[in-house]
């Protein structure tokens, strides 16, 4: 059985919310048919990455199948069961910084835990901090961190939950190029040694052919799932040569990304 | 750091040389404005005879007595009101509609409530913070960033723990912000409240002043408000510089 | 040493509430401590205002017993308040202007008229300008009066009307007394007529000259009262009693001592002891003769309904037990 089954995804904002601010939004896109069946199921324990052109309602998809909002129709299981909400085993890490700012990279990572003993609580977080090689940090505010430190911090509180699932939403977007190389390979490290299925949208097709098992394409507005990929190619990749290079340019070319190699 | 605090007493050095100047130059009546000297003798003769010791304490006691009150109900309320969007639909007209009378305009109901003494001015000093301070409680609220809300969603949090550890924290820069600017207003009331029927105050320092003609101690009276509402003013700002508030400071 | 370190392990949230929480506590006892000699409920309430017409409290407080046990004197500093505390039961009885007090008789508030504050005691003064040499004069000018509910204001439209002068064309406006003579000497008004010492206070200044007395106007002025509440008397009739009968008897020495009084007056109101004693000596305020009677309340009702401060003439309530 997959992990995470989804079917018929359709979402338009016009005919769940009248409000003025969507209606505008409407008129812009004079269409507000977000998603337009949105079917795939991913086995447990795949990296499964999703790439499309900006705007093309990814981050939509996202709040749908983590629980945060509601389709307008199909359905979204997980384990079989429909989800109604944000689980406490599926855990997401945004888009935006997702840290408290109010609370150190300790606490925010022990967040993550619940009724433990304190010392416990205190050395587990450690440990995290550890993994993704923030020692010395946990004092630290988020605002004291670097952009690529406050990442760090969020993938160890997300993983401290000892999540089934991690969704993850562009969350190397915001940056630099070294620091998302440097990234990507600690998520390649982290999903080798834990066990959990990932749900990773970037719109970095290069960052998505390196870390997933799966590649899920979608298409322009209204989105629907344009191509799928399945990778078994081992770690570290090379996009260079071979028939990643050739997928690349594939993947630019159904993009409409003609001239872009 | 330096520059500033000199800059700050060299220019209030050169206001109370030009005061003067200008007062004894055109011999302006001491009636009509006084002279810094006379001023400063007159806070001399209030400060030994412990006039200004008794009516500080007596405005900062009711001052205290109102704002806490109103922090301590406007706060929680507002916090919850800006979670319960019906509620607020409902509340929110009759809100923005008291808010924006004028404490003083409840002056003839205090007293006929609370007599004389304390409590109307007290229940004043409540009415003046109370209302901003929903208002800016509950805008606060509205203004969390939705990613924040969406990660307690995600960590379980709920009920009270939700309040104390997300919505509270989010909002506190915020909040900070408003209890600054809502006590200001508070000793602001507060000399127009002790106008009234009390016989302390610092309000009541300056009417009686007026009325025994002595308008040498009304300007050291003005004096020391400015002085003390600085001194307020500067310990509340203490409050931006607590850790888990400074990321509001960093980001803007 | 364990303890600087205790305190620096507190997170700062809980260090500002415990702050929070030491100041209040800090505050109230030094409050407290400061003013519990002000404290006693048992004491009788009596509200005033720094005037001469209420000098008679000031010297009872001086130098009668009852006084010093069983009075609180609570200051105030405009009308308005004062009639609020009246009607909301916080004082036991007030010093008030007599128009006032037939108001409040009008409007139900449950209070009797025990005695007079003094009599005359008022000027109408005008700005040193020479402006204003008689009455016809005030025509197209600005009048100040502490309150449209005042003997002075009836006083100032009788002079108007008996020299044919239409009230309307003078114009009066409502000032605290203690801002007359500034108001005066900067030509925001022409003239103003209030109780004493705020008429002798634009002498004194330099800044106006007394225009008429206001026994030339209107002898046997009657300008403050003092009212009781119904309910403090039901209760403490005994104490009530001794407060009227005391205020009564200072007046006979007032009278005799007038120099005296003043000094006990002027300290108590912190006003300037020169000011008082010149008001005082100059013999134009009257402390005897001060038992109200109906007639001239009655007087004062008509003329309040004929200016249009009263529909009619409410039952008069004069309590005279004590006597």
């Amino acid at each position: 059985m997959s992990k995470i089954e989804v079917t018929g995804l359709r979402k338009s904002y016009v005919e769940r919310r009248r409000r003025k601010r969507f209606l505008s939004q409407c008129k812009q896109y004079e269409d507000c048919q977000v998603l337009d069946g949105i079917t795939f199921s991913i086995p447990a324990g795949t990296f499964a990455c999703f790439v499309g052109p900006s705007g093309c309602g990814k981050s939509t998809m996202f709040r749908i199948v983590s629980g945060f909002e509601r389709p307008s129709s199909g359905t979204v299981l997980i384990d079989g069961q429909e989800v109604t909400g944000p689980g406490s085993k599926h855990v997401c890490v945004f888009q935006e910084d997702g840290l408290f700012p109010w609370f150190t990279a300790a606490q925010n990572i022990a967040m993550g835990l619940s009724k433990s003993s304190s010392s416990d609580v205190a050395k587990k977080v450690e440990d995290y901090l550890e993994l993704v090689g923030l020692s010395g940090f946990g004092g630290h505010y988020p605002h004291e961190l670097s952009g690529g430190m406050r990442r760090r911090a969020e993938v160890a509180r997300a993983l401290i939950t000892n999540p089934e699932i991690l969704f993850m939403d562009e969350p190397f977007g915001a940056l630099d190029f070294v620091t998302r190389l440097q990234m990507r390979e600690e998520m390649v490290n982290v999903h080798q040694m834990f066990d959990m299925t990932i749900l990773f949208i970037t719109h970095d097709i290069d960052e998505a052919l390196q870390l997933g098992d799966r590649i899920i394409m979608l298409s322009d507005r209204p989105s629907r799932v344009a191509w799928d990929i399945r990778l078994d190619d081992p770690h570290p990749r090379d996009l260079s040569t071979g028939h990643l290079s050739r997928l690349r340019k594939e993947i630019y070319y159904r993009m409409g990304l003609h001239v872009a190699l | 750091m330096a520059v500033k605090r000199y800059g700050v007493l060299s220019l209030i050095l050169l206001l109370l040389v030009a005061w003067q100047a200008v007062t004894s130059f055109f011999r302006v009546p001491e009636f009509v404005f006084p002279r810094p000297l006379s001023v400063a003798r007159a806070l001399l003769e209030m400060l030994s005879n412990g006039e200004l010791y008794r009516n500080s304490i007596a405005s900062l006691f009711r001052v205290t007595w109102g704002f806490y009150l109103a922090v301590a109900t406007a706060i929680p309320f507002g916090l919850f009101l800006g979670r319960q969007h019906q509620l607020r639909a409902i509340l929110n007209p009759l809100i923005q509609f008291l808010r924006p009378i004028s404490p003083l305009a409840w002056i003839p109901m205090a007293l006929m409530w609370f007599g004389i003494g304390d409590k109307p001015a007290i229940f004043l000093i409540f009415l003046s913070s109370f209302f901003p301070l929903i208002v800016f409680t509950t805008s606060s609220v509205l203004n969390i960033r939705t990613t924040y809300l969406r990660v307690a969603e995600n960590f379980g949090f709920k009920g009270l723990r939700l309040y104390m550890r997300v919505i509270l924290p989010a909002a506190l820069p915020d909040i900070i912000t408003a209890l600054r600017i809502t006590l200001g207003t508070a000793w602001l009331v507060i000399v127009a409240a002790e106008m009234i029927a009390v016989k302390s105050g610092l309000g009541y320092l300056i009417i009686d002043a007026r009325n025994s003609l002595r308008m040498d101690m009304v300007v050291a009276g003005m004096v020391v408000i400015g002085a003390i509402g600085l001194v307020l003013d500067n310990i509340i700002r203490l409050l931006e510089r607590m850790p888990s508030v400074e990321w509001s400071r960093v980001r803007r | 040493m364990n303890l600087v370190n205790k305190l620096k392990n507190i997170r700062p949230e809980t260090l500002a509430l415990l702050l929070a929480v030491l100041w209040l506590i800090l505050i109230s006892v030094l409050r407290f401590t400061l003013h519990s000699h002000i404290q006693g409920k048992t004491r009788l309430k009596v509200g005033y205002l720094p005037i001469t017409c209420h000098l008679l409290l000031p010297v009872a407080m001086e130098r009668d017993e009852f006084f010093k046990r069983g009075v609180m004197p609570v200051k105030f500093t405009s009308w308005p308040d004062m009639i609020e505390s009246v009607k909301g039961g916080e004082l036991d009885a007030a010093l008030i202007l007599a128009p006032i007090a037939l108001s409040m008789m009008d409007q139900g508030v449950p209070v009797e008229i025990a005695l007079l504050g003094h009599r005359n005691g008022t000027g109408l003064v005008v700005s040193s300008a020479e402006s204003i040499r008689g009455v016809r004069d005030f025509r197209g000018k600005t009048v100040a009066i502490p309150i449209r509910f005042s003997t002075q204001n009836l006083a100032l439209l009788t002079l108007l009307r008996k020299n044919n002068v239409d009230i309307h064309q003078v114009k009066r406006v409502e000032l605290p007394p203690p801002d007359m003579p500034s108001a005066l000497a900067s030509g925001a008004i022409d003239g103003y007529i209030v109780g004493e010492p705020y008429a002798m206070q634009a002498r004194v200044m330099g800044v106006g000259r007394i225009f008429r007395q206001i026994s030339a106007i209107w002898p046997g002025f009657i300008s403050s009262v003092l009212i009781v509440r119904k309910d403090a008397l039901k209760k403490r009739r005994k104490d009530m009693n001794a407060l009227i009968r005391g205020l009564y008897l200072q007046g006979r020495w007032v009278e005799k001592n007038r120099a005296e009084a003043a000094d006990i007056a002027a300290k108590f109101f912190s006003l300037s002891p020169r000011l008082i004693r010149l008001v005082l000596l100059s013999k134009e305020v009257s402390y005897i003769n001060i038992l109200p009677e109906k007639s001239e309340f009655r007087e004062i009702g008509k003329k309040m309904v004929r200016y249009g401060l009263l529909k009619r003439i409410p039952e008069l309530w004069i309590y005279d037990k004590w006597r």
